[in-house]
Order: structure tokens, then C-alpha cells, then sequence
């Protein structure tokens, strides 16, 4: 077995787990994990982050989303099944990509990472506009009009809603997918993000 | 005739094959030349007996292809991760080649060096522009300080005049980019391009290329002219693909000139065979090459992980710095090596180490007495009178070949051709028997 980053040999642990399941083909070796810092586990602004970004991460986030190496969402699949295990009876939405966003990367990076995890999810929000919230500045990013709209899915309005991000610099995406989905009465909504990139 | 936005896709397509989507053209420009039928598509993955097969690297290993829901095509693709780095190719990709009419510039290369051979030099170069003549591959064997470079030169020469297509290859980007300034000096009117990860791209056409070997993959049918350099070294023997990537770069009726200080014994037999085998036993100063010497250091890895300096290296070490000679001591593992580093007042290198080309400037400019490295610096470097130590050579890692470049480091200077080679060990192994005896060996043949 090889990882994934650095395509260093791993030599697993015998353990039972190991034994009677199936075992993971995409991980990473520990000296990769040990580059990751994780985030401090209590949230701010109500947003859940796992991780800080660093350089580790920003190499990370580089091959997955640029390199469009998509299969490296793997290594994060134990850590958000963990995350995730909080919300049992919520509905998980995914921030969403604009749709020629999505075919230009060939996948939503969102979607990904939820299901190398294991986590369902559903996609309520639609994005309206195509350019990304990286290119701009932290004015420009404030001032922006709606970045999301509700698509046709209908659910009860007292259903728990998280949503999930990669990465939260400004928040200004989660704001606004946030209050479109009050605005549409949602009452209870959490936020998970991969990756605290906070100034 | 070829002219104007076609003339600039020849010159940039000629030989390679490059992703549909990254090439550096306007879209319109490329859709002209493709109405000329000047390009061909194809699938950047195909599929044989139902396994993808990339056509840039032709990795064989099913593990480095990923099946994913492709949101262009709404079905499942497959990707290639062996050459990723290279920009991605999915079974949905295309690659374009070339298919128009060849490139017809005619250079007459000039040639500005004056150098001198000594009488091996001279036989072995004199082979090679016979080999380059007649179309006929060869191996030379040149022990570490030969003068391997220098060798090149006419041959290179001789095929430029031919008007043929020539590549340099190397394993490592370290030494192309010793290497290609020194090329464009001897060359001054051709244009010397040197193509590895990270180089800036130029559209240009060039008849003259210094790559890694890597950066073959993007080549097919290229070159009438191939040199190999350290053909032994890691990666180029270790990854499969690289040997295709070689072979695939050559045009078919090509040359392949492998050169070498440590071939194996299969590859030597073969062209030994084919009687394409050059040899010089002798560096180029006429020295003998330093023999290693065997010290023991029993429990070193324990001693060194506790912090304590053994002190037979202590010694060696109080010693060099006496007589003011800079040293490379060369470790087994990263790991080893960043914990005795503490122990040491001289920096480390290694593979991923962004200051690794600052800190040789610093050994070789003597602002540090010495340097602590792993494999990564066993080939390429010269550091006038430096002293090498190997710190467990019994290690897998130090194989015979490697054990006779890093030996090779030493004495590699024409007023000072001799100088300490030091295998400290917990344990002797048939490796560091098989390098000493044939560095011994090489030192006893009289041509």
C-alpha cells in the first residue's frame, strides 16, 4: 500500500479492523497526517472547521481541486464521517458549484469529499454566478449580490440542515447560503468546513 | 508552404504530443491548422483488453488510473495520476501531434571549444562520432571525473551538422541545469533548450534539447540522436515508464548513446556483444580514484538517536576541519539524518529541501565547513577537495553503484586528485565489498 501524497510504502497496523474489513485504498501515510494541523474543536461564528489552513494544506487543496487529482479527498474521508456523526437526523447540503464551473473541473470538489466519507447529501442551493470568491477582495467579496438561489426540493421546515464548505476565509459564501436557506424558513442550520483559512 | 500560424504549431508540435486543451495557442489559431489537416487527435486514454492505458506515460500499473463521475461527459472517466503533474489527462482528454510536413530549418552549428583530450578522451569520442555515422547505439563507461561532458561535444557536434534532432537526457533536474548553460557555450548559435518541471515554456523549435527524463513523456518520434546520462541513477532505472518514455522519443531508425560510471553487468554484456561498448577506466587528471576505507562504527544508529557523536567520526571530523577541507557525509535515512543533526554545526540537504542548491553554493564557496546529505547530492556535484564520509554503508540504500558514486565525489580536482573515503559501518556488506573491489579494479586496468 502506497500514499497517496508522497507514494511512500505504508506498512498497516494488524489490527481486526484490518483483518475482517475491507481495507481503505486511498490513505495517506502518517508523516503526511502529522502536516495537517487540526482546527480547535469549538466553533466560531457557528461554523465547525476541521482543519487550518498551512502550507501542508494548501498543497493539498492545490492537487485536489487544480491538479484535479480528485481521488486525495480519501484522506479526509475518516476525520468528516467523524464530523458528521453530530448531526445523525440532518439533511446535509453541500455548497454547490456553478454547473460550467463544475464541468470545467470535470467534479464538485463538495460532492466529492462527501462521498469518499460516506456522507449523503442533498443539494438545495444553486449557485447564480461563475466567478470564484478567491479572485476577489475582502470588498468586493462583502458587497456582492446573492451568490445562491433554492432549487425545487422541498423539505419540512424544522428539518436540521448542515451545511458543508472546504475552505472559510471572509465566510462570505456561508453567509450568503445561509440566508437564503432562512430566508426560505429554515430555522435550524449548522455549518461544517474542512478548512479554517481565517485571518 | 508552411507559414505564419501554422509555422508557429509546427515548430511547437514537432516531435511532441501535447494535451488538446493546453496548448499555448489562441483556439482559433489551432482550429485553422487543424482544418489544413495538419494535426491529429487521439484519446489521451484508450483502453486495451479493458484496462486504461495512458498514451502519454503508458504506465502499466492499474492502480494509477481513478475512475470518477465526469461532470463534462456525465459518465465515468478515468484519469491518470502517474503523470498528473504534467496537467491531467482523463479518458475524455485529447492529444494532438503533429502530422504536417517537418521543420526544414538548416542550422550550421558553430562549434567554440578548445579543450583537450587526454588519449582515452579522444579514442572514446572519435567512437562516438563513428557510432553517430553509422546509426548504431552504445554504452560508455566512464569512471566518476572522466570527463564524461566533454566527451559529447564532437559527436554532438557532428550530428547538428548532419541536421539532426539531438536530446541530452538526465534523471535529475539538478544536473540539467548544469548542464545546459555549459551545451549553449559550446554551441553558440544553436538554441539550447532546457525542458524540466517547473521551466519556463518556449514555442520555439530547437534542435538541440537538455531534459529530464520526465519531460520525454512528452516526446514521440523526436530525436535522430539520444543521450542518456547517468542512465543507472534513480528514477531512470527504478520507473519502467522512463525506459518507454526513451525509447518512445526516439525516431524509430534513431541512436541511443547510454553514458554511465556504474552499468550493470547485463547492459555491459550486451554491448560488449554489438563490440558498442567505450570505456575509460582513467579520470581525467590520470590519478587513481580513491579507494575506499572500511571503518566500523558499531551501533551508531543508537548512539546518534541518543545525541552523542560517536567518536571515531569525531575524530574524522576534528580532522577535517584542522587541514580546512570542506566534508559531505552521507546518511542512510531523512530520519537519521535530522536527528544527528543537532550533533553537527553544519546544515543538512535533502531531496525536498527548497535551499538545497544555496547550501552546496555555501559548502562549495566555503562558507560552511560541511554538509549533511542524504543520496540526493551521490552524483552530479564537484566540490574541489572535499572529504566524504558515509555513515552506514551497510544500509539497502547504499547499493554498489551508489557506493562508487559517492566515492566518486573525492579528488575529483586536477592539483588535488586525492582525498578521504570513509564507509563507517555496523557490519560490512557484498555491496560495499563490490564497490571497493571495483573501484580497486578499475584502478588496475592499463589501456
Amino acid at each position: 500500500m502506497r500514499c497517496v501524497l508522497c507514494e511512500r510504502d505504508i506498512h498497516p497496523m494488524l489490527t481486526w479492523e484490518g483483518l475482517f474489513c475491507r481495507r481503505k485504498k486511498w490513505v495517506a501515510c502518517a508523516r503526511c497526517y502529522a502536516k495537517f494541523e487540526r482546527a480547535r474543536a469549538d466553533s466560531y461564528e457557528g461554523i465547525n472547521t476541521l482543519y487550518i489552513y498551512n502550507e501542508a494544506m494548501k498543497e493539498w487543496l492545490h492537487r485536489f481541486k487544480f491538479a484535479k487529482d480528485s481521488v486525495v479527498a480519501h484522506i479526509f474521508a475518516d476525520e468528516l464521517k467523524r464530523a458528521f456523526k453530530r448531526y445523525k437526523r440532518a439533511v446535509v447540503v453541500p455548497i454547490p458549484m456553478h454547473v460550467d464551473k463544475k464541468r470545467e473541473r470535470t467534479f464538485a470538489h463538495i460532492d466529492v469529499l462527501l462521498e469518499a466519507a460516506g456522507v449523503r447529501y442533498t443539494h438545495l442551493l444553486e449557485k447564480t454566478t461563475s466567478d470564484s470568491q478567491s479572485q476577489k477582495s475582502q470588498q468586493q467579496r462583502q458587497k456582492s449580490a446573492t451568490l445562491f438561489r433554492r432549487n425545487a426540493i422541498q423539505l419540512k421546515k424544522d428539518t436540521p440542515l448542515v451545511l458543508v464548505d472546504d475552505i472559510v476565509t471572509t465566510g462570505t459564501t456561508i453567509r450568503h447560503a445561509r440566508e437564503v436557506l432562512e430566508q426560505d424558513g429554515f430555522i435550524n442550520i449548522e455549518v461544517v468546513v474542512l478548512i479554517s483559512a481565517r485571518l | 508552404m508552411i507559414t505564419g500560424d501554422s509555422k508557429a504549431l509546427q515548430h511547437f508540435l514537432s516531435g511532441r504530443i501535447w494535451p488538446l486543451e493546453q496548448l499555448p495557442f489562441e483556439q482559433k489559431m489551432i482550429e485553422q491548422v487543424q482544418r489544413q489537416g495538419y494535426l491529429e487527435l487521439f484519446l489521451a486514454v484508450e483502453w486495451l483488453n479493458n484496462k486504461p492505458q495512458c498514451q502519454r506515460c503508458f504506465c502499466p500499473s492499474s492502480d494509477a488510473y481513478i475512475r470518477y463521475h465526469c461532470a463534462k461527459c456525465d459518465k465515468i472517466c478515468v484519469y491518470c495520476r502517474h503523470c498528473l503533474n504534467m496537467g491531467r489527462l482523463s479518458s475524455c482528454d485529447w492529444l494532438v501531434r503533429w502530422i504536417g510536413p517537418a521543420v526544414d530549418a538548416v542550422v550550421e552549428p558553430r562549434f567554440a571549444w578548445d579543450g583537450q583530450f587526454t588519449e582515452a578522451q579522444a579514442r572514446v569520442s572519435r567512437e562516438l562520432i563513428d557510432s553517430v555515422k553509422k546509426r548504431q547505439s552504445r554504452l560508455i563507461h566512464a569512471v566518476c571525473g572522466a570527463g564524461k561532458t566533454e566527451i559529447l561535444f564532437a559527436a554532438i557536434y557532428e550530428a547538428l551538422t548532419q541536421n539532426l534532432r539531438v536530446c541530452v537526457a538526465t534523471p535529475r533536474t539538478d544536473v540539467v541545469l548544469e548542464l545546459a548553460p555549459r551545451f549553449q557555450q559550446v554551441f553558440p548559435n544553436i538554441d539550447v533548450q532546457a525542458l524540466y518541471g517547473g521551466a519556463e515554456q518556449k514555442l520555439s523549435y530547437s534542435s538541440f534539447i537538455v531534459a529530464t527524463t520526465h519531460q520525454l513523456l512528452r516526446f514521440e518520434d523526436a530525436f535522430d540522436v539520444m543521450f542518456v546520462d547517468e542512465a543507472d541513477a534513480f528514477p531512470y532505472t527504478f520507473d519502467a515508464t522512463l525506459q518507454q518514455a526513451v525509447q518512445k522519443a526516439r525516431k524509430k531508425l534513431g541512436v541511443t548513446i547510454l553514458v554511465t560510471a556504474t552499468p550493470d553487468t547485463a547492459t555491459k554484456l550486451q554491448y560488449e556483444k554489438e563490440a558498442a561498448y567505450s570505456f575509460i577506466p582513467r579520470r581525467f587528471h590520470g590519478y587513481d580514484l580513491p579507494v575506499p576505507r572500511f571503518e566500523s562504527l558499531w551501533f551508531y544508529d543508537k548512539q546518534l538517536r541518543m545525541g552523542r557523536m560517536p567518536k571515531k567520526l569525531a575524530r574524522w571530523l576534528m580532522g577535517c576541519e584542522e587541514r580546512g577541507q570542506p566534508y559531505l557525509i552521507f546518511f542512510s535515512t531523512i530520519d537519521l539524518m535530522e536527528h544527528a543533526a543537532a550533533l553537527f554545526s553544519v546544515p543538512a540537504v535533502h531531496a525536498e529541501d527548497k535551499e538545497r542548491k544555496e547550501k552546496v553554493l555555501a559548502l562549495r564557496s566555503g562558507e560552511v565547513a560541511g554538509l549533511l546529505t542524504t543520496t540526493i547530492l551521490e552524483r552530479g556535484i564537484t566540490i574541489p577537495r572535499v572529504q566524504v564520509a558515509v555513515i552506514g554503508a551497510e544500509s539497502a540504500i547504499f547499493t554498489a553503484s551508489a557506493l562508487i558514486q559517492i566515492s566518486g565525489r573525492v579528488g575529483r580536482a586536477q592539483h588535488e586528485p586525492t582525498g578521504d573515503i570513509v564507509f563507517f559501518h555496523h557490519g560490512v556488506t557484498r555491496d560495499m565489498d563490490v564497490a571497493r573491489r571495483e573501484i580497486k579494479r578499475l584502478n588496475a586496468v592499463v589501456m
